[in-house]
């Protein structure tokens, strides 16, 4: 595993369909995303957004459709035991390109805020001391050199989400999932977080796909905006055009009603 | 009580206490057993494959819905009908060790579960396959809410090996029912026969509190 800085990997949906039950959440889905790319997801819950994000690594199967990572492509797992197996896989293959934060922050309460960053790399073959050279930097980098031997109890809602985004980064993604990830912090401390985002959509070359309820940072960070709408992308564009000028009804009603309640 | 209760419990003790030993080594010898057998069975219950899933399911089935009692005589009498007779204290402790792996199973799979989802999904979202999240993630926080339950198993089954007197193993309750049967002094015996159980149990219940504490919460 290199410590050089990961290059972004192309991401596209070719009608991707996901739906539980009678319920279609996602309603043949297509979507292309450059490598580098950084995407805003945005819409009402239950749109759909976040299971975009699932559906890649595998957390949400999908019942028809592809969804190429790099060279790797998810497909359903179905047919025969040889296309099942094949078809796990690739998403193993997807699986290693792709980091996730989550809205719950979902750190391993039993280990350090150190050997939470080194879990991966370690199992994934790295010797202690250059996981942990490496863990100890990007703890630095996110602001947290001091607390690598603190357990997620002992540190707050926004230094767990903070130690989070270590821990993604330390496998050297090069697409970053970021999944409503202040959506449990307390307000204060929202804006850390979307600092450190912010800096890494600048100096990464990752591609970034994050799905918020934050429309300024969206604007401030995305190069393009999706809204999303009963499991299909009603409009998208660059973020001056959708927060400016939205040309689809539902993307105005959507909008207005966030200014309505004085968000 | 009467001096002469007395000085019959002082003579009875040495041998009701040789029982309790046994007593004693039995549980902990069944409840050991039970914990390695216990963990295959669990994996089974959880697997991937539902072969395996369905007959570990079925094991459980089976050996909890059934007497202790009943598998005891299994064990010592009906396999002797075959020509396989196992010593009483092999027979005892293989009943005891069968019956509760069941229970030492569904013990681990009720903790396997309490982990949140989350944890697995953060698991695998950097890189970690099944088995390093089972030993690396789930396995150590399912350590603490898995202990009261195991704690208790082990005293449930303190008291049951009880049952092993009916094939003839004399441990404390065997011990006993035999002085009892030659003495007629139930009443004293019997209640030392309780205070003896109480006094193994208590502080492996004590010591099960203190663990838990050492061991804390996560969150």
């Amino acid at each position: 595993m290199s410590t050089e800085p990961s290059k972004g990997a192309a991401v596209g949906f070719e009608g991707v369909t996901k739906a539980y039950g009678d319920h279609v959440v996602l309603d043949n889905l297509t979507l292309h995303i450059e490598a580098g790319e950084c995407v805003a997801i945005i819409g009402p819950s239950g749109s759909g957004k976040t299971t975009v994000l699932r559906c890649m690594v595998g957390f949400a199967p999908i019942d028809d459709g592809k969804i190429h990572v790099g060279s790797a492509t998810v497909v359903p797992v179905s047919g025969s035991r040889s296309e099942r197996k094949l078809a796990r896989e690739q998403l193993r293959s997807v699986r290693s390109q792709l980091g996730m934060v989550f809205q719950q922050f979902n750190l391993f309460p039993h280990l350090t805020a150190l050997n939470n960053v080194t879990l991966g790399p370690r199992q994934a073959g790295l010797a202690r001391e250059p996981a942990e050279d490496l863990a100890q930097q990007l703890l630095s980098q996110v602001g947290l050199a001091e607390k690598g031997s603190s357990y997620p109890r002992q540190l707050s809602g926004g230094q767990q989400q903070r130690v989070a985004i270590a821990r993604a980064l330390a496998m050297q993604p090069s697409v970053m999932l970021f999944d409503e990830v202040t959506s449990a912090l307390d307000p204060e401390m929202v804006g850390d977080i979307l600092r450190l985002i912010r800096g890494l959509t600048e100096t990464s070359a990752m591609t970034i796909l994050l799905v918020t309820h934050e429309m300024e940072f969206a604007e401030l960070v995305a190069d393009r905006v999706i809204f999303m709408e009963g499991g299909v992308i009603v409009e998208q564009g660059p973020p001056e055009q959708i927060f400016n000028s939205p040309q689809e009804k539902r993307t105005i009603q959507f909008l207005r009603s966030l200014k309505d309640k004085g968000g | 009580m009467s001096g002469d209760d007395f000085s019959y419990l002082v003579s009875a003790l040495p041998f009701l206490l040789r029982g309790l030993v046994l007593t004693v080594q039995v549980t902990f010898v069944s409840f050991a057993i039970a914990l390695v057998v216990g963990l295959p069975v669990f994996l089974g219950s959880v697997s991937g494959n539902k072969l395996i899933r369905s007959v570990s399911r079925a094991y459980v089935t089976a050996v909890r819905n059934t007497p202790l009692l009943a598998q005891l005589y299994l064990y010592f009498f009906l396999l002797a009908s075959y020509g396989i007779l196992l010593p009483p204290l092999v027979a005892g402790i293989l009943a005891l060790s069968t019956q509760f792996s069941a229970y030492v199973a569904e013990a681990y799979r009720g903790a396997y579960e309490s982990v949140p989802a989350g944890q697995w999904e953060a698991a695998i979202s950097v890189g970690l396959r099944r088995w390093p999240t089972l030993f690396l993630v789930a396995g150590p926080q399912a350590l603490r809410p898995a202990l009261p339950v195991l704690a208790n198993i082990l005293i449930q089954m303190l008291k049951d090996s009880s049952v092993l007197s009916v094939i003839t193993l004399t441990e404390v309750f065997g011990a006993t029912k035999e002085l009892a049967n030659q003495s007629f002094q139930y009443t004293i015996l019997y209640l030392t026969l309780g205070l003896l159980y109480l006094a193994v149990s208590y502080p492996w219940g004590r010591a099960t509190a203190w663990l838990e504490r050492r061991l804390g919460t996560f969150n």
